[in-house]
């Protein structure tokens, strides 16, 4: 039972590592948009990272290219 | 016609056609405006926005050359100088944009606008539609991207970063950061005081006990002084200030608790004799706090949301004014108008400042600031209010004042008074908290008094326990549960609350005032009735008057589209009197009495009588037809008002409107009390005396000249369809424009009072049953800090009763 004279501390240690991180988060804006990601979700907007079916991903410059100045 | 708009879904005009090939189907579009914005979305290969949105667009505004070189001046280093900031040749700027309906315009934009060279990243917020670029100037000017913006259908205002903005921004993740300290802390102190509990049956090493002791003490210390800190600072300022609040026991519990316990982890642990007889409340009071302000997050979310997109003043007028000057027309920001400059102001353009017309003749739409939905005739010698909308022809006006100091600036200031002298609301649990607290502390001192003198050794676990049975927690949670579970079921039948005194300010509402246009009434005409004379018919009389007001961008001309055929030729306007011009060859004239048959009588006494507006047709001598037009009420205004009377509540109407329509409204709806043609000023002292008089006053409306009085009145309601700032000074917001549901919330409103004053009643029996006990060291601190727990999860499922 003795070796949690050690786990504690460390799980302290943790706890204040994780603390910190959230901080970070948060001053960082990550926490401003609570609803954005929901939604994200169903944005089919990772084709290029979808292999196609020669194996080879779909590029998105292919329809990156003509639209780039329209006005 | 039966068809409607496949980007805006508004309904297309007769006669009218606009087609494109979208995924292989034919689609129609009710202008170009909104084909050109489809079309646009297709070729960028993003017609899936089509299929992801939950809402339909907005009809675009048109979109002139002229506004093209409007925003051309945003490339304008002394007009980016208050909202882009730069540094290494990256510029960042915070833009407002409006006309964003559901999320898949936000996917739309984002990818869009992040394709044009230079932009480093542009990134929309879901809540409050405020748009965060990057960008490099020397790449792509930042008119480019407005001007796509714009092309897309949406509308970008430059965000000025103010200090309110800023503080609220600040307070909100200072909020998130506490939430997540008191919530790990509780987390990892439950853990400790786990075996501690458990500890009681099974005995455990007392060095042990010790070491959790240690380890959550040091998991409480943040939470004491770092997540509680607002609880304390409210504390000490309402010490301050001599008045005793709920923030002093929640304090006093979470103080007491603290150093308490630190007390006992100390002794104990230098006796060497660490026994369980003598408790801690680490986990307690870590979870208090969590509990505590995530109540507080829930609330200020609720009070952000939807509340904090277009409000600045800035927004009501626009940002550059074309200034007529010896070298020709020049765009000019509107901050450096001075007084006597020249202004241009063009069809469909809000005039810039408050000034005189110089030259030329048109109707203004002052609805904004006045409401009254009729357009004004102005010529020259008129005066002319900074914000309100030219609707036919160019004028050209001279100053009168800088835009800081216009008519719209000063409605502002009077809001920012009317705010301060809003009378305070004082919440039903915070009386009773103020007489508990001083019970309380009372009690407190007298037991420890007594014990010290009696038994000093048992003294001080014995005060905590009282302090720990006397914990407000449940008393605390009483009305922020009630009103969340309240607020939570009125959000889902469309209305929003805001602030925190509205449900018990609706308790005790006497007197309900209303604006007319846009709240009891829909605020746009109505085709009633016509009546023809002569062999006309009324389809034929209808066609013609469609034909002719085909040429008008009047509000009257709207009622008629539906009706349009083919165009009229020659079609002039006469300021303020009505049209003329040529239908299949004859030539017709429509509009008021005076102007279309200046000869003829009236042709039946009602019409004259009768408050409405009249709009005849007549082939030049001859009077062909007569046009009812009338702002319709709201078809559940009746009802809404007559439960709103059956309860003994008074209504009644303050309207900007002119009096014979205020009167018609009136009558129709049964409401005795009413004032027509009032100012903002005369509406605010009209409140004002009222709630002199004791009276409990609520406001509803949704005009900009409503916004003095409904930040001067008790409660203020904004209708959903009300300027946004209307919605951002309002206590609730009617999202969906249902009368109807104002009822609801009225009732809904006596149901959580009910269920408070259960809540509270409970609370304080159970405090108050369990003190005596306590006072007489009957009550271990362990079974106190339970029985704590129980009666606040007791008042928490009596809350959610309200959910249903």
């Amino acid at each position: 039972m003795e070796i949690l004279f050690i786990l504690i501390p460390i799980s302290v240690f943790l706890v204040a590592i994780a603390i910190a991180v959230f901080g970070w988060a948060v001053k960082n804006g990550q926490y401003d948009d609570l609803e954005g990601p929901a939604h994200s979700i169903l944005y089919d907007d990772d084709e290029d990272m979808i292999p196609g079916p020669d194996n080879s991903p779909r590029s998105r410059k292919q329809t990156d290219t003509s639209p780039k100045q329209t006005q | 016609m039966g068809q409607d708009c496949y980007h805006c879904g508004e309904a297309i005009p007769g006669g009218f056609s606009a087609e494109l090939t979208i995924a292989d189907q034919k689609q129609h579009f009710c202008c170009y405006g909104c084909m050109a914005i489809a079309e646009t979305i297709v070729s960028g290969g993003l017609e899936n926005f089509y299929q992801h949105r939950t809402e339909l667009s907005e009809k675009p505004l048109e979109f002139t050359p002229a506004q093209q070189n409007e925003l051309a001046l945003y490339d304008d280093p002394a007009m980016q100088a208050d909202f882009v900031e730069c540094s290494l040749g990256l510029s960042e700027a915070a833009f407002n944009i409006s006309g964003i309906t559901c999320a898949a315009c936000i996917w739309l934009l984002e990818r869009e606008i992040n394709r044009i060279d230079g932009i480093e990243s542009f990134v929309i917020h879901h809540t409050s539609h405020k748009a965060r670029l990057q960008w490099r100037q020397d790449q792509s000017p930042l008119s480019l991207i407005l001007l796509k913006i714009r092309s897309l259908g949406y509308q970008a205002h430059p965000y000025r970063n103010d200090e309110a903005r800023k503080q609220a921004q600040t307070e909100r993740r200072m909020t998130l950061f506490r939430i997540a300290v008191a919530g790990i802390a509780s987390m990892q102190n439950m853990m400790f005081s786990l075996p501690i509990y458990l500890g009681i049956f099974n005995g455990i090493e007392a060095e042990f006990i010790s070491l959790f002791r240690w380890v959550s003490m040091v998991m409480c210390t943040p939470v004491v002084f770092f997540a509680a800190l607002p609880f304390l600072r409210a504390a000490i300022r309402d010490l301050k200030s001599r008045h005793l609040t709920m923030d002093i026991p929640v304090s006093l519990a979470i103080l007491a608790a603290y150093f308490a316990s630190s007390y006992i982890t100390l002794v104990d642990t230098f006796s060497g004799v660490a026994s369980i007889k003598s408790d801690v409340y680490f986990d307690s009071v870590s979870m208090f706090t969590f509990f505590l302000l995530l109540g507080r997050f829930l609330e200020m979310q609720a009070r952000h949301k939807h509340l904090n997109s277009d409000s600045e003043l800035g927004q009501l007028l626009p940002a550059t004014a074309i200034v007529k000057t010896d070298q020709g027309e020049v765009s000019k920001p509107a901050h450096q108008l001075e007084i006597g400059d020249l202004l241009v102001v063009r069809q469909g353009q809000i005039a810039p400042a408050d000034g005189i017309v110089i030259e030329g003749e048109s109707s203004f739409d002052e609805s904004a600031l006045t409401g009254e939905f009729l357009p004004v005739a102005k010529i020259p010698g008129s005066h002319i209010s900074g914000g309100t909308a030219n609707i036919e022809n160019t004028l050209i006006i001279r100053a009168s004042a800088q835009p800081r100091h216009s008519r719209v600036a000063a409605i502002i200031k009077l809001l920012d008074q009317a705010q301060s002298e809003k009378p305070a609301t004082v919440r039903l649990a915070d009386q009773i908290a103020s007489y508990f607290v001083a019970f309380v502390l009372f009690i407190s001192t007298v037991t420890a008094l007594y014990w010290w003198m009696n038994d000093p050794d048992q003294a001080f676990a014995i005060v905590l326990s009282v302090l720990v049975v006397t914990c407000p927690c449940a008393l605390s949670l009483a009305t922020p549960t009630a009103l969340t579970a309240a607020n939570t079921y009125l959000r889902s039948k469309g209305f929003l609350i805001a602030k925190g005194h509205v449900l018990e300010a609706m308790n005790s509402t006497t007197d309900i005032i209303f604006d007319k246009t846009g709240t009891l009434t829909e605020g746009n005409l109505r085709l009633e009735k016509t009546e023809t004379f002569q062999n006309m018919n009324e389809q034929q009389a209808l066609e013609i008057a469609a034909a002719l007001e085909q040429h008008s961008s009047h509000p009257i001309a709207e009622v008629f589209k539906p009706f349009y055929k083919t165009a009229a030729q020659r079609v002039s306007t006469q300021l303020g009197k009505g049209l003329e011009g040529h239908y299949q060859g004859q030539n017709y004239r429509l509009g008021s009495l005076g102007f279309v048959a200046p000869d003829q009588q009236p042709p039946s006494e009602k019409a004259v009588t009768r408050p409405r507006l009249s709009i005849y047709l007549s082939d030049g001598n001859q009077l062909l037809a007569c046009f009812s037009l009338s702002d319709t009420l709201r078809h559940a205004s009746t009802d809404s008002v007559r439960l709103f009377q059956q309860h003994g509540i008074r209504v009644h109407i303050l309207s900007g409107d002119q009096a014979a329509s205020v009167q018609l409204t009136a009558q129709q709806l049964g409401i005795e009390n009413f004032k027509s043609a009032q100012s903002p000023e005369q509406k605010l002292a009209y409140v004002q005396n009222l709630q002199q008089q004791g009276r409990q006053i609520t406001m509803i409306g949704d005009g900009i000249n409503d916004l003095p009085v409904l930040s001067g009145a008790k409660l203020s309601i904004a209708m959903g369809s009300a300027s946004d700032i209307a919605k951002l000074n309002s206590d609730a917001v009617l999202l969906n424009d249902h009368l109807e549901v104002l009822n609801t919330a009225f009732q809904s409103a006596k149901t959580t009072r009910k269920i408070v004053k259960q809540n509270i009643i409970w609370a304080i029996t159970y405090n108050t049953a369990m003190l005596p006990m306590a006072m007489l060291g009957w009550v271990p601190p362990y079974f106190a800090a339970l029985g704590m727990s129980l009666s606040s999860l007791i008042v928490v499922f009596n809350s959610l009763r309200l959910k249903h």
